[in-house]
């Protein structure tokens, strides 16, 4: 019992550890919506500043503290916030998941190139971070220890490492859960634009989030130096076992990360005390903390309320090249291929060959990612244990006489394999739980699989040589390249048929909604299946085509971290292109000795990876997209240059008279609540909105009628200051708000109800409704108004009747008014009676002085309540005047999208 | 979207085309190595000077891995160039490249050496990211190499020369792992040995128990069980098992393996639990560490760390000699194990050169020294004797044990060379 107790208790301050970071990185995420991967590289930067300032300026260790935790820390958090996570916020997971990996690469070395250049620069004598174990941390060096029995000891570090994880834990929760900025932080995680138009300013939230959550890190990797070797690989293990306790706790639950992250550190303890059959396998005792991430998201597979939402859902970006001939969109690659042939054929030497072979060996396996990410919309960091096992598997056989060919394929079919215990996870998990899965699975593959050395031949590894194919032998490195070059155009044209084919299309739909698909009869099981099947069989040809290359392999030549660089360097070319994937092969092969001959600094190829960081927040589609999107810019600026004819101008007044009956469009009237005047806006090169003129007096309701097309949720888009019009102004009372953020505006008093229900789905409706009403007194005012939200306060918003989402989305407004309500389809789904108690409310604002735009497709019923109507066709006005003028057959036009008024 | 694919293809087509135009006659320009003796020109040797490099782990993502691998072998070639060369050629020794323990960069660099630097040999290479594809690639192009022989690259190539020899071999166990231990301890006392939960670790285990029943040591405890990775922060589940691993009571001493942290970790654990014995390990001697904190100094207090070559704190003449051709290429003084591998890496690789005469070539190296040949140092007391071509398959096991007390070290056990024994 004495035993079991100190085990407990000592595993407890390891697990308190893992509580804290397990802590930040729910924090972070509920906050931010995004995983932090260089939470552990964070925690290294902000605890190596302690080390230099403490132990090598002899600042005493309180002012150390405080200027880490009150400097560095919200300074680091607004800089990565600026340069890099305002960008990404309406990024998807994988762009997220890459740029923060980008950052856990690059800022450990920065801050280590930092010091070595103060040094040089200033003439310092900071001290390295090389060999500094146990450095000090805030409380008593060294450390005190008592006695409490025999075998219970503990110490001041531990006891001060508990403590200030459950005191770091709570405040962190309370400030969750209890004051407006979590409120605020929480609404806009769940959604973004609602939380914008609701008044809240999103950039500013963000960034402070940022500077908690680096700042939190920066006090765990402070707090946890004492136990630790000061050297960023300590620090991203621990985030990694800490990230199964962030998992268990749903990445929501600050209470549950803290258990979980105590009970990962005790049972380490009770399985290297009791669970001795963990000693009978190599590597198992290493492997816990993963094995328990996997388990943990297993068991997260079968919740309903999966985490971390759907797989990375998102459409496809659009194409930059549609406005130019065929011959003209290949020119670039034809050139680059034709460039790097002759290159390759005759003027690299021995070394630049073999590093371009090496390059296109990588290409292959870098295909398996476009297949997995791009194409499957799938995140998965697992692709060097693939190439190990295939190559290690084609190496055994080899070994055993079987011929290059035969043992080619039984590598890739033992990638295969692999990769359909992989997609076990996948079946039900979003993108980031997969990503992390992925990596649990490498990780634990590298320490146990990878230790079998009936597979891997221990250090030796296998030799490879490279076949004769016919008369050509590839032990020449230019019969290489040719050959790689014809298998990464046979791999190219198989995924392009791939993508083409039935199951193609199924992937897409899978990719593009789940649910949608399963409703097509599309199997997202058999898809996703077919998915990392051919994914793991491209990465296993390349793990074999790698290995082909280097004359052999060894456990150790592509281990689990690598995954993560690997599919960094793809997603900062382009996931979802062949020839992104190539470029990152050839660049990654290529880069190091590049460089190499500019620096001597090894630190330098890994801060760049920061900077890819910051290239991805400005376009999550990679560097190859970003440059077409530019050249089509300057394409169509240049047309637009060449082209006579007006050219819209920014400050357009013109009135239309054909639209314009008086009063509507003339000066801006004293007594409007909302005046449009000449706004047009655009999608990318597509003009939608067209010189639109409105005014919506206050107390009256405008109904703006138009049919599926018409631009109507543009109209609202643009009105709400999420979407920026191209040319126009609108005025809220005197206000010119033309130029505003949407959370201005709203405070301003112009607020929009969008069209699929203006609430916080994970929010409960009490929440809800403080995003909005601030005051105390005037939400219980809302509970007097609105009974049967009172009855369900603590519920969450998303689980309530379509008619009762719709009355939390008004109610606030109802006793917070604003000065216009900009209402889009405000009856749409609900129920006839329901649908007339949405009206009654909107119609009690109207009497309280309101100015109210409805927007909608059906007119029924708005015309029984509407004191002016307009016809919104194709993006411009048609008609505008009272609604007894409207006559049915305007009406069917309308409806059918048909002109009203030619 | 086809037309992406169609690009590509038709780029590479091209390319393919080109390929097959050309790769029949520039076949003969790339195959082969320039080392041979043929037309006079080989690679590295001119009537003057002698190219050599070095490769070392000098850094991993974490820090540093090897420091002072840069510097060590370059003290030594600067001394013999002050004493005027090997047979009238000076050595232009080109540097250490940092491999920064990725086995791909590592193949680059070796790669980098040969193609592009030319040099004749390399020295050292201190790395763990030598794999064997660029050990056998060093081989076919003739490029002897001389270094710590903890990869499989210096056993069993003839180009490959660990300057103690062979470590990882199967054929032999060395004794220098327990050789200092034991003059610690009496006859038959108990040790508990604990080693890294990899395969690395399960394999040095192999050859324990012969070892100690050569040294007259009872082994209580074997087993690879510290995470190798570090998973792990708290040591003292493991301590508490090798508390009782002796009949329920502690051993005399313990082996605690593992990385730097692990080692201290477990170290410290073990004091705290009233261990009282000799607590020994490889990795706890480096500059610089004691007073990077309290608790370190605490936690290793009383530690032994095996080192495989004369620690500074000895003192004596070859101490003296590598600190003062420290000092002569105005370098830290300090003698890490990167330095003074580097440094007798380079210190052979010289004899061996010498032992091949006046007209070097590859070939000449290859056939004197693994025809016969000893390796002395050039300075005794901190390097043993290596004997080729036996050092191609077994270690060459001299050790030494220094011993933390408070921010410094002392020599607790000097310098001494035991024996290889074959393995049973």
């Amino acid at each position: 019992m004495n035993e079991f107790l100190a085990l407990a208790l000592t595993g407890a301050v390891s697990g308190a550890v893992y509580s804290l970071i397990a802590a930040g990185l729910v924090l972070t995420h509920s906050t931010s919506g995004t995983f932090n991967f260089a939470f552990g590289a964070i925690a290294f930067c902000v605890a190596f500043t302690f080390f230099e300032l403490h132990s090598g300026l002899h600042y005493p260790v309180w002012v150390s503290a405080l200027i880490c935790l009150l400097g560095v820390g919200p300074l680091l958090g607004l800089a990565l916030d600026l340069l890099v996570f305002r960008g990404l916020a309406a990024a998807d997971d994988t762009a997220k998941v890459v740029a923060t990996i980008g950052l856990s690469i690059a800022l450990p070395a920065l801050a280590v190139w930092l010091s070595e250049r103060l040094n040089s620069w200033f003439d310092l004598k900071l001290p390295s971070a090389d060999n500094v174990v146990f450095p000090v941390g805030i409380g008593p060096s060294p450390k005190k220890t008592w006695h409490l029995s025999n075998s219970i000891i503990v110490d001041s570090t531990q006891i001060l490492i508990l403590a200030c994880a459950a005191g770091v834990a709570l405040l962190l929760w309370v400030l969750q859960k209890h004051t407006a900025l979590g409120l605020r932080m929480r609404a806009t995680v769940d959604r973004r634009g609602l939380a914008e138009m609701r008044g809240i300013d999103i950039g500013r939230t963000s960034t402070i989030a940022w500077m908690l959550g680096v700042t939190v890190a920066g006090f765990t990797g402070i707090l946890a130096a004492p136990i630790l070797a000061l050297a960023p690989g300590s620090y991203t293990s621990i985030f990694f076992v800490a990230a199964a306790a962030a998992v268990i706790a749903r990445l929501r639950s600050l209470p549950i990360a803290l258990l979980a992250g105590l009970a990962i550190g005790i049972g380490q303890n009770l399985a290297v005390g009791y669970a001795t059959f963990t000693q009978n396998v190599v590597g198992l005792g290493t492997a816990v903390p993963f094995i328990f991430l996997f388990a943990g998201l297993l068991a997260m597979s079968r919740d309903r309320s999966r985490i971390a939402g759907v797989a990375a859902a998102s459409p496809s970006p659009p194409s930059f090249v549609d406005d130019l001939p065929m011959w003209r969109r290949r020119l670039p690659w034809a050139v680059a291929a034709v460039l790097l042939a002759g290159y390759t054929m005759f003027l690299a030497d021995a070394l630049w060959l073999g590093l371009v072979v090496a390059g296109l060996a990588l290409g292959v396996v870098f295909l398996s990612l476009v297949v997995v990410c791009g194409i499957g919309g799938m995140v998965s960091l697992a692709q060097a244990a693939l190439v190990t096992v295939s190559g290690l598997t084609a190496g055994l056989l080899i070994s055993h006489g079987a011929p290059f060919l035969v043992a080619a394929v039984g590598g890739i079919l033992a990638a295969v394999t692999l990769g359909l215990l992989l997609a076990l996870p996948a079946m039900r998990l979003g993108g980031l739980a997969l990503a992390l899965a992925t990596l649990a699975l490498a990780l634990v593959s590298d320490s146990i699989l990878f230790q079998w050395t009936r597979l891997s031949n221990g250090p030796l590894g296998w030799t490879y040589t490279r076949p004769k194919i016919g008369f050509i032998d590839l032990a020449d490195d230019r019969s290489m390249a040719v050959a790689l070059a014809v298998v990464l155009v046979v791999v190219s044209w198989l995924m392009h048929n791939l993508q083409h084919s039935a199951s193609g299309r199924a992937m897409l739909a899978v990719r593009s909604s789940a649910v949608a698909a399963s409703t097509a009869g599309v199997s997202s099981v058999r898809t996703k299946l077919v998915v990392f099947g051919v994914s793991s069989a491209i990465a296993g040809l390349g793990g074999v085509l790698l290995s082909t290359v280097n004359l052999g392999l060894t456990f150790q030549s592509y281990q689990a971290p690598l995954g993560l660089t690997w599919l960094a360097a793809v997603v900062l070319f382009g996931i979802r292109r062949v020839e992104g994937a190539i470029l990152a092969g050839l660049v990654v092969s290529l880069a190091p000795q590049l460089l190499s001959m500019v620096t001597s600094s090894t630190r330098v190829p890994d801060i760049l990876f920061g900077l890819g960081a910051v290239a991805l927040a400005r376009n999550p589609d990679g560097a190859i997209a970003d440059m077409s999107e530019k050249l089509a810019r300057g394409r169509s600026r240049r047309r637009a240059a060449r082209r006579p004819g007006p050219v819209p101008s920014p400050s357009a007044t013109v009135v239309r008279e054909r639209v314009a009956p008086a009063g509507v469009a003339g000066p801006i009237h004293d007594s409007a609540a909302l005046s449009v005047r000449s706004l047009s806006a655009r999608y990318g090169l597509v003009p939608v909105l067209h010189d639109i003129d409105l005014t919506v007096r206050p107390g009256s309701i405008f109904a703006l009628l138009g049919s599926n097309g018409a631009g109507k949720s543009t109209l609202c888009s643009v009105l709400s200051g999420l979407h920026r019009q191209t040319t126009g102004t609108i005025h809220v009372e005197d206000a010119d708000v033309s130029g505003w953020g949407a959370d201005e505006r709203s405070r301003q008093g112009l607020v929009i109800a969008p069209e699929s229900r203006g609430i916080f789905p994970r929010l409960t409706v009490e929440e809800n409704v403080a995003v909005w009403v601030h005051n105390g007194a005037q939400r219980r005012e809302v509970y007097d108004r609105f009974p049967s939200l009172a009855a369900r306060k603590k519920v969450a918003a998303g689980s309530l009747s379509g008619g009762e989402q719709q009355m939390l989305a008004l109610a606030p407004v109802v006793v917070r008014k604003p000065v216009v309500l900009v209402a889009d389809e405000p009856s749409l789904g609900l129920a006839p009676r329901i649908a007339g108690e949405v009206m009654q409310t909107l119609i009690s604002l109207r009497d309280a002085g309101v100015g109210i735009l409805i927007v909608e497709e059906r007119p029924r019923r708005v015309l029984e309540v509407a004191d002016e109507v307009a016809f919104l066709e194709l993006g411009r006005i048609t008609w505008h005047g009272h609604p007894s003028d409207v006559s049915d057959d305007m009406l069917t036009a309308n409806v059918l999208g048909a002109s009203i008024s030619r | 979207m086809a037309t992406r694919w169609v690009q590509v293809g038709s780029a590479l087509a091209a390319c393919a085309f080109l390929a097959t135009a050309c790769s029949s006659s520039s076949k003969n320009s790339t195959s082969g190595a320039t080392g041979g003796n043929g037309g006079g020109s080989v690679r590295g040797v001119t009537s003057t000077s002698i190219t050599i490099g070095g490769i070392a782990s000098l850094t991993n993502a974490s820090g540093a891995v090897f420091p002072g691998a840069d510097i060590g072998a370059k003290a030594l070639f600067e001394h013999v160039n002050r004493a005027g060369g090997i047979n009238g050629r000076k050595i232009n020794y080109v540097g250490v490249v940092d491999d920064g323990t990725d086995p791909t960069k590592n193949m680059t660099a070796v790669k980098q050496l040969v193609l592009q630097k030319k040099v004749f040999a390399i020295a050292p290479i201190m790395s763990i990211a030598l794999q064997p594809q660029a050990s056998d690639y060093l081989a076919a192009q003739k490029v002897p190499f001389v270094g710590w022989g903890v990869q499989p690259g210096f056993c069993g190539n003839d180009y490959g020369f660990g300057f103690n020899g062979c470590l990882i071999g199967t054929k032999f166990d060395n004794t220098s792992v327990l050789g200092p231990t034991a003059a610690l301890l009496k006859p038959g006392a108990t040790v508990a040995i604990v080693e890294g939960d990899s395969s690395a670790g399960k394999a040095a285990l192999r050859q324990l128990p012969a070892v100690a029943a050569d040294l007259g040591l009872k082994i209580v405890y074997l087993k690879a069980e510290i995470p190798d990775a570090t998973t792990t922060t708290d040591w003292t589940p493991y301590a508490r098992k090798l508390m009782t691993s002796n009949a329920g009571g502690p051993p005399d001493a313990i082996h605690a393996d593992g990385l730097l942290p692990q080692a201290a970790g477990l170290s410290a654990a073990l004091k705290e639990l009233g261990f009282k014995g000799p607590i020994i390990n490889y990795s706890t001697y480096a500059p610089g560490l004691l007073s990077s904190s309290p608790d370190i100094a605490k936690a290793v207090d009383g530690v032994y760390t095996n080192i495989g070559f004369g620690p500074k704190e000895q003192g004596g003449p070859a101490i003296a000699q590598m600190e003062s051709d420290l000092k002569a290429i105005g370098a830290p003084s300090d003698i890490t194990l990167g330095v003074a591998n580097a440094y007798w890496s380079a210190d052979m690789l010289v004899q061996m050169i010498k032992k091949a005469g006046p007209d070097l070539t590859p070939d000449k190296l290859d056939q004197a020294v693994n025809a016969g040949f000893t390796y002395t140092p050039s300075v005794a007391g901190a390097m043993g004797p290596t004997t080729f071509p036996a050092g191609h398959e077994q270690p060459s096991p001299c050790a030494a044990l220094v011993q933390a007390k408070g921010t410094s070290y002392i020599s607790a056990v000097p310098f001494k060379c035991y024996k290889a024994i074959p393995a049973s």
